[in-house]
């Protein structure tokens, strides 16, 4: 019955964008993803079927864009969301962008619920805003941020981007500046940012190529009285063959927090978006992937996460099937190598996982 | 007098290029006057094939000549607002869910672009063939009824996309009908066909291009331009970074 709840909602939705706003594009998908995890002889089984509903419009002027999920779902992740045990199934509406954006001679303004970037997209940014990592799906777009932003581009390739938003830890300001370039082909920019009462970090990237793919990050964070320093820091390569049908990248990922740093609430790891902060708190990391894309109809990507520290892992194969225009289906496995209080373990994660994903985009 | 008569017969009798004596330079040169634009403003539809399998991806774009800049996007369901920015040999994406724009690789440039048979190399370059091949005239040949020059092209530098490429220029468009490119090994790796020609301004421009990977069983991707708009001014601020979150 949940299901047909759902389906109703998001139809309703759907017809509600259309008739009332003609010049508003609707688009939308729908995903189910059924997770099994087995651990020894139990299993255990979990379902998220997500309703994603876009309405944009484009103007001469400006932009409005507004990305909704309405998700349902079954087993520990409906627990996860505060529902009472009794119950199999979790309703979870959730925003993850609305925002309007103008562009003036000034710069571009957006307003609204918005995905701030700063420093290089991907994995283990240093500056990245939303630490959230989603295993089930490595390239899951993240929750933006209650923000006004401004982004003056200063030349084709280069522009200053600063913003401030309500949305900060203890009830803080966050705000933060990022300029950035191009030179002799490689991105290049510094950050400042502010997340909150002692959590500031300051720092520079680059990305380009030397034949391969290179790329680095280095942070430093700080405390509101420049006090309780450490430093985060990125540096990866990659390479593909026969012609990009083969990707391979690496990239090692050094994180100095220390307990004094932990102490002061400077919390900056990686994690998980259900859980609290339980991953990527070592000191090193590397990160590597491998993509085979043959085709647009197939593709096989394995990924791994491993803990220098304890030497734990986490094995992250899947392949996905595109049947036909917008629909796809695709099969995910995670597969944890350590044991006992290892970060990346089979007595904490279970022994492997199996994920059956499917997706139509409407 | 008689003499004058036979030389301004001769003359009116001459075709207006006689192909014989084009030299594989002046073919080429010519190959490049036709395709090489200042400006261009396209729309197009870009049908991937695979055994009975197709997809259909929908785009629009721009390119300009000084500086190499190309901008595209798309505009069917599954891939909405994905844009494409070139620069040079400098590639950056936007994708819209994330609202957040990502440089590629260099190295990557030789993918296929959305997964089709053709790369973004091959899709987003405007750079004249002289430049970066030494040409030689092999001979003449017919693709369907029309005539072509067939030209042997070899790249200057080795690192040339294609090592090869054999070009079947029709004799009167100047307009390669079919375009065969070879790796530094000698193997065949694509077959480009071009088709449904028309004649826009002082251009030969193909409505159709089919491309088919040699190497790749019961595969090919047939781009068709609904609009193709030469030298018209495109904004400056299309082949920029801002541009792609608009």
């Amino acid at each position: 019955m949940p299901y047909i709840k759902l389906v109703i909602l998001t139809s309703a939705l759907l017809f509600l964008g259309s008739a009332t706003a003609a010049e508003i594009a609707v688009s939308g998908a729908i995903r189910n993803d059924a997770i099994f995890i087995f651990s020894g002889p139990d299993s255990e089984f979990n379902n998220l079927l997500e309703n994603q509903l876009v309405l944009q419009r484009r103007a001469a002027d400006w932009k409005f864009y507004s990305d909704l999920r309405f998700y349902l779902l079954y087993g520990n992740a409906a627990d996860s969301e505060g529902n009472s045990p009794e119950a199999d199934y979790s309703f979870v509406p959730r925003i993850l962008r609305t925002f309007i954006r103008y562009y003036t001679d000034y710069g571009d303004f957006t307003l609204g619920k918005t995905y701030i970037a700063f420093g290089n997209a991907g994995i283990l940014n240093p500056f990245e805003l939303n630490r959230g990592i989603n295993f089930m799906d490595l390239n899951y777009i993240k929750e933006g941020i209650l923000a006004l932003s401004w982004e003056l581009p200063l030349g084709a390739l280069g522009g200053i981007k600063a913003y401030s938003s309500p949305e900060a830890l203890d009830s803080d300001i966050a705000a933060g500046i990022t300029v950035y370039t191009n030179v002799s082909g490689y991105d290049l920019g510094t950050v400042i940012n502010r997340s909150g009462r002692d959590i500031n970090i300051i720092g520079g990237y680059f990305k380009g190529d030397l034949e391969i793919g290179v790329q680095g990050s280095y942070a430093l964070h700080f405390d509101d009285h420049a006090g309780n320093t450490f430093s985060e820091a990125k540096a990866g390569i990659d390479y593909s063959f026969f012609e990009g049908k083969l990707l391979v990248s690496a990239l090692g990922y050094y994180n100095g927090q220390s307990e004094e740093s932990i102490a002061a609430d400077q919390i900056i790891n990686f994690s998980t978006p259900a859980s609290s902060p339980m991953f990527f708190t070592d000191k090193y990391y590397m990160y590597f992937n491998l993509a085979y894309m043959p085709d647009e109809f197939f593709n096989f990507r394995l990924d791994a996460f491993c803990n220098a520290v304890d030497a734990s892992s986490l094995f992250l194969p899947s392949a996905t099937w595109i049947l036909a225009d917008g629909l796809s289906v695709g099969l995910q496995g995670f597969v944890p190598t350590g044991a006992g209080r290892a970060e990346f373990s089979r007595d904490s994660l279970g022994d492997y996982g199996i994920i059956i994903k499917v997706e139509a985009k409407l | 007098m008689k003499k004058l008569f036979i030389l301004v017969s001769a003359i009116m009798l001459m075709p207006l290029s006689a192909p014989a004596a084009e030299t594989a330079k002046s073919i080429i040169q010519k190959v490049d006057q036709n395709q090489v634009f200042a400006t261009q403003e396209f729309k197009a539809v870009m049908t991937i094939t695979k055994g009975k399998r197709r997809l259909v991806k929908t785009f629009f774009g721009f390119g300009k000549k000084v500086g190499t800049k190309s901008f595209m996007e798309f505009t069917n369901p599954e891939d909405l607002g994905v844009k494409y920015l070139k620069i040079a040999d400098e590639l950056w994406i936007y994708f819209p869910d994330a609202d957040d724009i990502m440089k590629i690789s260099g190295h990557m440039l030789r993918q296929g672009m959305m997964g089709s048979d053709i790369s973004y190399e091959d899709m987003l370059e405007n750079n004249s063939i002289e430049e970066k091949y030494r040409s030689e005239r092999l001979g003449d040949r017919k693709i369907g009824e029309r005539d072509c020059f067939v030209i042997k092209l070899t790249a200057k530098k080795p690192d040339a996309t294609y090592a090869k490429q054999i070009l079947f220029v029709d004799q009167a468009w100047f307009l390669p009908l079919k375009i065969e490119l070879f790796a530094r090994g000698g193997r065949l790796l694509k077959t480009m066909t071009q088709a449904d020609v028309k004649k826009i301004g002082a251009r030969w421009v193909p409505s159709t291009i089919r491309i088919q990977d040699m190497r790749k069983k019961n595969s090919e991707t047939t781009i068709t331009f609904d609009e193709i708009v030469f030298d018209k001014k495109v904004p400056a601020r299309v082949f920029t970074k801002g541009y792609l979150k608009r």
